[in-house]
């Protein structure tokens, strides 16, 4: 980075952070909005039967004779569904009304698979049939990439989304307080930074050059912003996905150009190990994504201007396997959740137990309907939605956001 | 105190055995095809290996490599000795109440010893590949228990047949508890556990989605029921009463055709040889093998890939012939440079660069518990990659902004012996040179055995604020732990 433009940062950087946005950094394009979304995907196939449970249905009981959550673990939600007892603390988000469920979704039905990479890679490229070199969050945050895009625009937490491939300038974040250099005593950090910058800008490496720039630029701002220290870490947990969580909501507190953030929680694929409703790997791995969602809902619930996606690559068999787990499924579950989310809502269509495709649950709803209502209505990308999702034609929405 | 008067003191307290010398001066130049080779086939270049490939170059060191056997490797296994735990086995860490936790850490512990300190370096380079590649992930539960033994198997296969190691996973312990197939069975009741069988084509052989169907994944599923490993022993055993092929009996799958009645393990080990040996695994395997050694943008339809893939069917599967090979083309031989480092050849060269040791002071758990910070830091830690498919290795998932901020972190913390997990001696670091310029060359020289480049090169005499000839001063002295830190930090350092 020039000189000038580290100065401009600079200044930037150092207005004060307030309440009411001033010193905010806008850098939202023409034709999007400064909206910031965080999609957490939970990585190996959400159990979507059991988390969101079809209370009513014996048949749910039948299949899983091993598994089935007893209806006193179970906490009603529409007298149909039920929630999982792990997933208590989402009850009072949905009935506030901010956080909404979607059923049966997934990849179309033509073109599904039961691989997870299969599955992951074309969800992260927005596609049903195939993968695709980009993401679409990339592209969507690629239709607005300019030369001076703030370095915290498209962020993944751990590793970098597939998501976010095609916008060359994502970058992952493992811990906000490590983004900064600590020098070794006698040089100051700004004396190694400009030879890192001096020394990088001369190398015939062009990747390593090219990211050179911001790496510099975010150990500026990162050190500016204090960043790392300014969210309450306790509200948040011990756990991985809560710490995950706590990155996006600092990222979001400091105003510093955050689009699009993607979280991803693993832990899901349990063919077996699956456990009983109030011990074991599933309530466990609810607990943990339940209380991830609301302390990061409670941190930033003040917003209108943050929306959050959960989805996964598929759901699971609704019958039980032999190793009391369960293998992998088609429909699944989405959930979105913010204050500008029409909560309080199971939307979506469901098919019924009873209604089964080869022993799983239908995809009813094309996942790609409900993100593009979100980049529609919430992202200011109503017009670029062919970009966004190539080829797909969205039928209609859900009216999943105001 | 400043830096060099501590680590004198430190010295003086208490004498390493291995000192930080290896001063140009003191070495041959080497040419580049050797420089490359130190690249590739190890974690890193030291005083040692440069002076082994000066007297020796680069084909008998190549030769060597590829037969570990004929290499003598005393002082490592010495020092693998703390690590006694896991040699205690996996029936016996369950029984005895071991912490998953401390196995975890000291499984990595061990590896890093191994990589750092390990003669036989393309041996330890190829463990790590298979470990990605048939990547199990040691915090699933009991995991680490049985990753101990399984990974001495790896390390015995690394360079033998691809047969024998695709045996040895699929009937490995710690495969069948992360892939759930010692649950898997045929009862008639619930369909058979499909976690294996799709990794095993997704990802261990054939390597591509649209090279199988959903029935070959059924079908794979019911020829491995039955593959389980014993509840006391914990050792592999085949249960014929949980074993039925289903459909595999009355059908091709993939080209095979059971050989034996339901109920026989002959029916898995004829499958394995059989996709072991199956074309696409052929191209899948050499493709993936190019990108690691070659260049990760390296096509799969490259001439040496499909040289890699004739080699590797033509010898039957065997390791050393194909990599043999592939060192032998000139896509390997044009490429220095060309791979960036990942995190871990990034935390192992730096220790091998600085003749770092290993800090035991306060035992083995505190030292692997320490040294996983620097893993956790730049995010991958091996042996708990999330996904089956292992850590990624293309460049580009390794250099973003925060993997460089990390990087550069982690030189600077190694020039300043603040790297956690191990000390660095830096002993006399009195460099005699009386000009900047041969005082910046001296101090790259013993970390690279050769000078940067001069566009990377000359920041260094900026950083001093000298020019070439400018006498060297005490404050120029002081510089020392950042000149270390700026050579480890900088873009060759990143490369290999």
């Amino acid at each position: 980075m020039d000189r000038t433009r580290r100065r401009l940062l600079q200044a930037l950087a150092a207005a004060p952070v307030a309440a009411s946005g001033a010193g905010r950094l806008a850098f939202a394009a023409d034709g999007q909005s400064d909206h910031t979304v965080v999609v957490v995907f939970l990585r190996g196939a959400m159990d979507s039967v059991g988390a969101l449970i079809p209370s009513d249905e014996s048949t749910y009981y039948d299949k899983r004779p091993g598994i089935a959550v007893p209806r006193r673990g179970q906490i009603d939600l529409t007298g149909q569904f039920a929630l999982h007892d792990a997933m208590r603390p989402l009850k009072s988000l949905y009935e506030e009304g901010d956080l909404a469920f979607v059923v049966g979704t997934g990849l179309d039905d033509a073109s599904s698979t039961r691989s997870h990479f299969d599955a992951q890679a074309r969800m992260e490229g927005g596609l049903s049939g195939r993968a695709a070199a980009e993401g679409w969050l990339g592209r969507y945050l690629a239709l607005g990439a300019g030369g001076d895009d703030p370095v915290f625009r498209g962020v993944g937490i751990g590793n970098l989304s597939g998501m976010l491939r095609g916008y060359d300038d994502a970058l992952s974040v493992n811990d906000l307080a490590n983004l900064r250099l600590r020098p070794p005593s006698d040089v100051t950090s700004f004396e190694l930074d400009t030879t890192l910058e001096a020394m990088y800008a001369g190398t015939s490496r062009s990747l390593l050059r090219e990211q050179s720039g911001r790496a510099l630029d975010t150990l500026y701002l990162s050190t500016v912003r204090n960043l790392g220290y300014g969210t309450d870490a306790a509200r948040f947990g011990p756990r991985r996905f809560g710490r995950e969580m706590r990155q996006v909501a600092e990222l979001v507190q400091a105003d510093i150009g955050l689009q699009a953030a993607t979280v991803d929680m693993g832990g899901w694929d349990l063919h077996d190990s699956y456990g009983r409703y109030d011990r074991g790997s599933m309530q466990d791995q609810l607990k943990e994504l339940s209380e991830g969602l609301v302390a990061f809902h409670e941190t930033i619930r003040a917003r209108s201007d943050v929306t959050v996606v959960v989805l996964s690559e598929f759901g699971r068999r609704v019958e039980e396997n032999s190793s009391y787990g369960t293998d992998h499924g088609k429909g699944g579950m989405m959930m979105v959740l913010g204050s500008g989310v029409n909560g309080g809502q199971v939307a979506g269509r469901w098919s019924g137990l009873g209604d089964l495709a080869d022993g799983d649950l239908p995809v009813t709803t094309d996942y790609r309907q409900v993100l593009s209502e979100l980049v529609a209505r919430r992202l200011g990308g109503g017009g670029a939605l062919d970009a966004v999702f190539p080829g797909y034609a969205v039928p209609a929405y859900l009216d999943l956001f105001s | 105190m400043s830096f060099i008067s501590a680590a004198r003191r430190a010295v003086r307290e208490a004498p390493s055995p291995i000192s930080f010398r290896s001063a140009l001066r003191d070495s041959p130049a080497l040419p580049d095809d050797a420089r490359h080779v130190i690249d590739r086939l190890t974690f890193g270049s030291t005083k040692a290996l440069r002076d082994e490939l000066a007297a020796d170059g680069a084909d008998a060191f190549i030769r060597r490599q590829l037969d570990p056997a004929s290499i003598g490797d005393g002082e490592c296994d010495e020092e693998l000795a703390r690590f006694s735990r896991l040699y205690k086995g996996g029936a016996k860490l369950i029984s005895d109440g071991d912490s998953q936790w401390e196995v975890q850490n000291e499984l990595l512990g061990m590896t890093v010893v191994r990589s750092v300190r390990s003669r036989r370096q393309l041996l330890e380079l190829m463990v790590d590949f298979w470990s990605n590649h048939l990547s199990v992930n040691s915090s699933k539960h009991q995991v680490a228990f049985l990753l101990a033994d399984d990974n001495t198997v790896t390390r015995r296969l690394a360079l033998g047949r691809f047969d024998q190691l695709l045996m040895a996973s699929a009937a490995s312990p710690s495969m069948l508890a992360f892939l759930d197939n010692r649950t898997s069975r045929a009862d008639g009741v619930r369909p058979p556990n499909e976690n294996y069988a799709r990794e095993l084509l997704e990802i261990h052989t054939l390597g591509q989605a649209d090279a199988f169907s959903e029935a070959d994944v059924e079908a794979v599923a019911h020829v491995f029921t039955g593959w389980t490993t014993d509840p006391n022993s914990r050792e592999f055993v085949f249960r014929g009463d949980w074993n039925r092929l289903g459909p595999a009996a009355s059908r091709e799958t993939l080209g095979w055709s059971p050989v034996a009645a339901d109920g026989s393990r002959e029916n898995g080990t004829s499958l394995l040889s059989h996709l072991a040996r199956h074309p696409t695994t052929a191209r899948n395997l050499c493709h993936k093998l190019c990108r690691h050694f070659i260049r990760d943008d390296i096509g799969a339809s490259d001439d040496a890939v499909a040289r890699v893939a004739e080699a590797y069917l033509a010898s039957d599967t065997d390791i050393a012939a194909t990599l043999a090979t592939l060192f032998a083309t000139d896509a390997f031989r044009s490429s220095a440079g060309a791979r960036v480092r990942r995190p871990n050849e990034l935390i192992y060269a730096m220790l091998r660069a600085t003749d770092a040791r290993m800090y035991y002071d306060e035992g083995v758990q505190r030292f692997s518990r320490k040294i996983r910070e620097e893993f956790m830091r730049l995010g991958m830690v091996t042996f708990e990659s999330p996904s089956p498919k292992g850590y990624p290795f293309e460049d580009r998932a390794w250099t973003d902004a925060s993997s460089l901020i990390g990087r550069w972190n982690l030189a600077f913390r190694v020039a300043a012996n603040r790297a956690d997990g191990a000390r660095v001696d830096f002993g006399d670091l009195a460099v005699e040179e009386t000009t900047a310029g041969a005082f910046v060359d001296e101090i790259c020289g013993r970390l690279l055995g050769t000078t940067l480049p001069s566009e990377e090169r000359e920041h260094l005499l900026v950083h001093l604020g000298a020019r070439e000839d400018s006498a060297v001063d005490g404050r120029m002295r002081k510089r020392v732990p950042a000149l270390i830190g700026l050579t480890l930090a900088s873009p060759s350092f990143q490369v290999r």
